[in-house]
């Protein structure tokens, strides 16, 4: 009977409260030998659940993001991808049968390219910042850089973004990726993605309003909640950083500045929060190490960023 | 709740009393038998809520020797299990027991599955193995699938609020407490959304 397999259900859900009864399910389960059975019932359905966990997370088709979003990227069907306000050259991979097989899409020095992919996602990108995509329409993304990502979500076409050794995989969302060095954060301002090393068996979900941060190549993966106005700063022209890894900041920085920034290893999982305007490379640098205390070294073009030499 | 113990050591059951006495009682008995001497907080409660303990087992299982076999199987694993602080050990203490009473199922539940495939396949004496078995085989593994299957289209079937409450909180492994905050919605509704889904999955699955 339903209200026997709901009283069970209950019965579950609390279970794993301290304040559950158990005086009283004990007398639940003696009132009637009905009752011990849908527990029974019920909770092997759970368990399988549970177990069955990763088979589903793959099988399940993503949950439609609330109804703002969808209306918000209504695009018209453009058949190939647009492109504004990136001044590099898109290198096109071509196939066999020469018809392009791969796009990869690079923003310029100083310049914020977007990326808009027919009725799939429109991308910003920072300066610097790469974004190769496998097949008109979508499926799977390779980013590195920086970028601002807004999905229209489609059920029958998920999205796959590889950055690094890692994926995202799109539920319906509106997110920021910043990586480099094998470094990673995922901060997401509308619906929600999952992450996982690639190969992984165990995905991380993200929603909004929350990141998650990997620290250093393979570190376990941190989760937080977003600052207000530490996302997006860079598209109105700063640079804000909330207790991001160092090893970060500099990709970011050096990304800014294309110059190559290096950072001791010593100290690339050290956290900043600070604010840096974008500028040249030597300004920045300026910038960061006043924030920090740390010491900077041209050294030819390239500068080197690391502890300050002992007295 | 995640219980850790070391591999299950059967209690030698003839060696041992039928119940575990007051301290006194313990500290004479034989040698092999797998009682220790007490040390930690967990066996203290333990002792205090025997008769509890075994009232959520028999009411559980439905039969008294069954549970009076996992209340000893408790004791067993509480002397096998690393020591560390528990919060609340009552609570603990009634979740194992619950949880003792699942693995059972569970094991009970996969043999008679295991029985019918083969038994589906020949005429012959049964020869599946027994569940000491671990490792998993290409049944059982398709078996696994087709589980998943099942609980796919049964899933994708539920009320949309349910089912959303149901795949962050016991799919995507989220927290309760953060199922609530990300949908802007109290605990308790979390909690009144899994049952729905989890009575909704039941009417579909229920042979």
């Amino acid at each position: 009977m339903d209200e026997i397999d709901a009283a069970a259900a209950g019965w579950l859900v609390v279970s794993a409260d301290e304040s559950m009864d158990w005086s009283g399910f004990i007398d639940w389960l003696d009132a009637d030998p009905r009752h011990r059975k849908a527990y029974d019932a019920i909770a092997l359905l759970d368990d399988s659940v549970v177990r069955s966990r990763t088979l589903l997370q793959q099988l399940l088709p993503p949950e439609k993001p609330p109804g703002a979003l969808r209306r918000r990227l209504a695009w018209g069907s453009a058949a190939a991808a647009g492109i504004v306000g990136l001044a590099v050259a898109v290198a096109y991979h071509r196939g066999n049968d020469a018809s392009p097989i791969a796009s990869t899409y690079v923003a310029a020095t100083g310049r914020i390219g977007t990326v808009e992919i027919a009725d799939r996602a429109r991308v910003s990108l920072a300066p610097g910042s790469r974004l190769s995509v496998a097949r008109p329409g979508g499926g799977t993304m390779t980013f590195e850089g920086r970028g601002s990502f807004e999905i229209l979500h489609d059920e029958t076409r998920p999205l796959m973004i590889r950055v690094g050794a890692y994926e995202i995989r799109d539920i319906g969302t509106r997110f920021e990726i910043v990586s480099g060095d094998g470094m990673l954060r995922v901060a997401v301002t509308e619906g929600r993605v999952a992450l996982r090393h690639v190969g992984g068996a165990v995905e991380l979900g993200v929603g909004a309003g929350q990141m998650l941060t990997v620290p250093a190549p393979g570190a376990p993966v941190e989760r937080a909640a977003i600052r207000v106005g530490a996302i997006d700063g860079w598209r109105r022209g700063v640079l804000v950083y909330d207790e991001m890894p160092l090893g970060l900041v500099v990709a970011d920085i050096s990304r800014y500045a294309a110059r190559p920034i290096e950072l001791d290893p010593a100290v690339k999982s050290r956290r900043f929060s600070g604010v840096i305007a974008p500028g040249s490379g030597a300004a920045m640098v300026a910038a960061l190490t006043q924030l920090t205390g740390l010491h900077a070294q041209a050294h030819g073009n390239s500068i080197l960023i690391g502890l300050r030499p002992g007295p | 709740m995640t219980w850790h113990f070391a591999p299950s050591r059967r209690a030698s059951r003839g060696a041992c009393p039928d119940h575990l006495g007051d301290a006194e009682t313990r500290r004479k008995s034989s040698r092999d038998c797998a009682v220790l001497p007490d040390a930690s907080g967990l066996s203290r409660l333990y002792d205090e809520m025997r008769v509890e303990l075994l009232r959520l087992l028999v009411a559980r299982t439905g039969d008294r020797s069954e549970a009076e076999d996992l209340l000893q199987e408790i004791w067993v694993r509480l002397q096998a299990a690393e020591s560390g602080p528990v919060a609340n050990g009552r609570s603990y203490l009634y979740r194992a027991a619950n949880n003792l009473v699942l693995d059972r199922l569970r094991a009970t539940s996969r043999r008679a599955e295991r029985e019918t495939a083969w038994a589906s396949l020949q005429q012959g004496p049964n020869l599946s193995h027994d569940s000491a078995d671990q490792r998993p085989n290409a049944e059982e593994t398709l078996l696994a699938r087709e589980e998943a299957a099942a609980l796919m289209s049964a899933i994708e079937a539920l009320p949309p609020g349910a089912r959303r409450v149901f795949r962050m909180h016991k799919i995507d492994a989220l927290p309760q407490a953060e199922v609530a905050a990300q949908l802007g919605i109290s605990r308790s509704a979390v909690e009144k959304h899994i049952v729905v889904a989890l009575t909704h999955l039941r009417r579909a699955l229920k042979d």
